[in-house]
C-alpha cells in the first residue's frame, strides 16, 4: 500500500532544552567577562572535578571559540562552537559540539545551542543558561520554538 | 525505498547518532502524545491512532520513528499489533539532559565563586 504524503503541521516542539539559573554578587559586565575571556573562562568553566586547562575566544559572530576540559578519569575532551549573537554584556548565543577526537573524521557534532542570559538584580546578575538539543537536521530547520523541562 | 521490514537492527553507531535520533523523535508533538498515552499502558495501533484526527497510515509512520528509536517496541498476536513503550530509552534522553544540568549548575556555581572573590579582592 502506498504511504499517503504526510500532511504534518510544522514541528512547533522542535527542541529539548534545559535551563539553569544562578545569581551571582556581582554587575553584569563581570559576569559577561568571565564568561568571554579565556584566562577567566579557565577558572571557572566545568562542574566540580572537570578541570578547563584551554580556552580560545574568538568574540565576535561566527568567531569559533574551544575550551578543553579534563575529567576525572584522565581523558581530555575539546568542546567547541562558533558564535551567534554577541550582546555585552547581556546577552550571547554559541552552538555547542563535542570534538571528535580525530577531528573532521568522526561523526558530526551534537547540533546544540547554548543561550546564555545575564539579568540585572538588586543584589547582582542572574545568569540563566539554555542548553538546546535539535531533533536532527528537519527539525532544527523547522520552528524552532522549545519545550522545556522534563520529557513528559 | 524498502518495504518497512520487523527486522530490528540495532547496529553499533555512534553515541551521538543515537541521541540524535531518540531527540529527533522526540521532537514532535504527536509523538509525545502517543508516548503520553503508551506510558499508561500498553495499547493496539487502532486504539492509539483514536485520538487523533490523522489517518492510521500516519499514525503508524509516527510510530515506526519511535520504534526506529527504540522507544517503542511492537508485538503482533494475530491481527492485532500492540505497542508499549520503551522505557530505557527515555531514560537515556533525560541522562542526556541531566548530564547537561549538571554540567551548567556546577559550572554556574564555580563561576559565582570566582566573580564574586574577584569582586571582593
Amino acid at each position: 500500500m502506498a504511504e499517503p504524503d504526510l500532511q504534518q503541521p510544522p514541528d512547533e516542539g522542535a527542541t529539548v532544552a534545559l535551563i539553569c539559573r544562578r545569581e551571582i554578587a556581582a554587575g553584569a559586565e563581570a559576569c559577561f567577562s568571565a564568561w568571554t575571556e579565556p584566562d577567566q573562562v579557565m577558572h571557572w568553566f566545568g562542574p566540580p572535578g572537570v578541570n578547563c586547562s584551554a580556552a580560545e575566544i574568538d568574540l565576535r559572530v561566527g568567531g569559533r571559540w574551544r575550551v578543553a576540559t579534563e575529567h576525572p578519569d584522565g581523558s581530555t575532551l575539546w568542546i567547541r562552537g562558533d558564535f551567534e549573537l554577541i550582546e555585552p554584556p547581556r546577552r550571547l548565543v554559541y552552538n555547542w559540539a563535542h570534538e571528535a577526537a580525530d577531528d573532521g573524521q568522526g561523526p558530526p557534532p551534537e547540533t546544540t545551542k547554548v543561550s546564555v542570559r545575564f539579568e540585572p538584580r538588586a543584589t547582582g546578575t542572574e545568569v540563566i543558561v539554555v542548553h538546546e538539543r535539535f531533533g536532527g537536521e528537519a527539525a532544527r530547520d523547522a520552528h524552532l520554538l522549545g519545550w522545556e523541562g522534563c520529557l513528559i | 525505498m524498502h518495504a518497512a521490514t520487523a527486522t530490528d537492527k540495532p547496529s553499533p553507531e555512534p553515541e551521538d547518532e543515537r541521541l540524535d535520533q531518540l531527540f529527533h523523535a522526540l521532537a514532535d508533538r504527536t509523538r509525545r502524545a502517543l508516548l503520553t498515552r503508551l506510558a499508561q499502558g500498553d495499547a493496539g495501533v487502532t486504539a492509539l491512532a483514536e485520538p487523533f484526527a490523522m489517518s492510521l497510515p500516519a499514525v503508524s509512520k509516527h510510530l515506526r520513528v519511535l520504534e526506529g528509536a527504540g522507544l517503542v517496541s511492537r508485538t503482533v498476536e494475530g491481527r492485532v499489533h500492540r505497542c508499549a513503550l520503551e522505557t530505557e530509552r527515555l531514560w537515556e534522553a533525560e541522562q542526556w539532559v541531566e548530564e547537561q544540568r549538571r554540567f551548567w549548575q556546577g559550572s554556574l556555581d564555580s563561576l559565582a565563586e570566582y566573580v564574586e572573590a574577584r569582586e571582593d579582592g
